[in-house]
């Protein structure tokens, strides 16, 4: 099958975002089916993984996420040879723990929402490494459950060690995320909670943040 | 980056668990080079008290809502390495040992000797007086707050409480609110364009 060039997969989720309608839906399939073929790099594909990946689209699209420029940026580098694909399926463990928080999806479809986080994440953190040493952007991203874009301001600003390769892509040393040797919470055990507590106060009406401080000052 | 996070960020987080303050603790909580972040002992027993006893009200709610021990245990256990006592943080001073002083009988003068181990003249010198708190500005039930941050190497205290926010510093203590910190941390996707964010989508 052919494979669309980055800056044709750029000027597909252009189109998506400014269609409406069944353009706007068969736009999302195309993308959907680039995505899918790259996900056989991460050999993972199988008619579930495009169920995965569609709805995965569909709810970032719901929440106002589809637009985001990290995952315009993640498209175009769906195929570079070292780990395009991981760093998408990264991308979208980290926005769909983002759209978990957007309550008009409804209490369902947020729970839904950590889930594929989850499962995006499992791809990402399961598949063999050539250089166990080194993580890449998106290995980092599904460690810890956070967007590429947040590791990539780590890489910058130092925060985390890193280098970076002949072509461009960040080398992360994985020693460094052993050296505290303190007890550490799992990913799946935060993950697992997440869908817990949004079905705990899930229809209910909870104070908004500044309303919580103030009934806690209000109490003293 | 070590922060001292204060209740109102474990409230946030247990009530909004895709939120702000939640990736704040799953960060510290696995350990992430990225932010090395804590609770003391008096922070975690004020989340604990505030949810079983005291609880909170939703917009229009005559009675505040409290949880049992078994709606918080998963919170407690996923956090465990923040809430396990072995690996919690020691606060100097309890919450109400402020608000309560006088009735020990102590001045306060004698209370501030007391809990600092300073003469008046240390109290007066250049390092109290860089501290901008006053009995005014902050609330004496969140000293210890301050004095759990100082006692653990906090660079950062992060906390959603309007009174502490007045603060930007205090002393070596940055003052941040939990969606300023993920925002530095760049855990907030900030690319959207808000047209699209408010957009409903239509294609289905």
């Amino acid at each position: 099958m052919e494979i669309l060039s980055p800056e044709d997969r750029v000027v597909l989720w252009r189109a998506a975002i400014d269609a409406d309608g069944s353009r706007r839906e068969a736009l999302m399939h195309a993308i959907a089916k680039e995505v899918v073929e790259s996900l056989g790099a991460l050999d993972l594909y199988e008619d579930r993984y495009a169920q995965l990946t569609i709805e995965s689209l569909e709810t970032l699209d719901d929440a106002g996420l589809f637009a985001s420029d990290s995952l315009r940026r993640c498209l175009e580098a769906l195929h570079a040879p070292r780990g395009g694909a991981d760093l998408l399926a990264a991308e979208l463990a980290g926005l769909l723990r983002t759209a978990a928080d957007v309550e008009r999806l409804g209490v369902e479809r947020r729970v839904r929402a950590v889930e594929m986080a989850s499962q995006w994440r499992e791809h990402v953190i399961g598949r063999r490494r050539p250089e166990p040493a080194y993580l890449s952007v998106g290995d980092v991203a599904a460690r810890f459950g956070v967007t590429t874009q947040a590791v990539y301001k780590w890489l910058q600003k130092q925060r985390i060690e890193g280098t970076r390769g002949p072509g461009g892509s960040w080398r992360v040393p994985a020693a460094q995320f052993e050296r505290d040797t303190r007890p550490a919470s799992t990913r799946e055990r935060l993950d697992s909670l997440q869908a817990e507590l949004i079905r705990l106060h899930g229809g209910s009406d909870l104070p908004s943040e500044a309303d919580l401080t103030e009934q806690m000052r209000a109490a003293d | 980056m070590r922060v001292a996070f204060d209740t109102t960020v474990l409230w946030g987080a247990f009530h909004r668990p895709a939120g702000p303050n939640f990736a704040l603790l799953a960060l510290a909580a696995q350990r992430t080079p990225v932010l090395d972040g804590f609770i003391t002992d008096v922070v975690g027993g004020e989340f604990w008290w505030r949810a079983t006893q005291q609880g909170v009200k939703g917009p229009g709610q005559a009675v505040p809502r409290t949880y049992s021990e078994q709606e918080l245990e998963p919170f407690l256990e996923a956090f465990e390495v923040l809430f396990e006592p072995a690996n919690m943080a020691r606060a100097p001073l309890s919450r109400s040992l402020g608000r309560y002083a006088g009735l020990v009988g102590l001045s306060l003068g004698e209370f501030l000797h007391a809990v600092t181990g300073r003469d008046r003249e240390a109290l007066l010198s250049s390092v109290t007086a860089t501290f901008p708190v006053t009995f005014e500005s902050m609330d004496l039930a969140d000293l210890h707050i301050l004095c759990g941050a100082l006692q653990n190497g906090a660079e950062i205290i992060c906390s959603s409480d309007s009174k502490m926010l007045n603060y930007d510093r205090i002393g070596s203590i940055r003052i941040t609110s939990p969606v300023a910190l993920t925002d530095e941390l760049g855990l907030i996707d900030s690319s959207t364009s808000s047209a699209e964010v408010s957009r409903t989508a239509s294609w289905r």
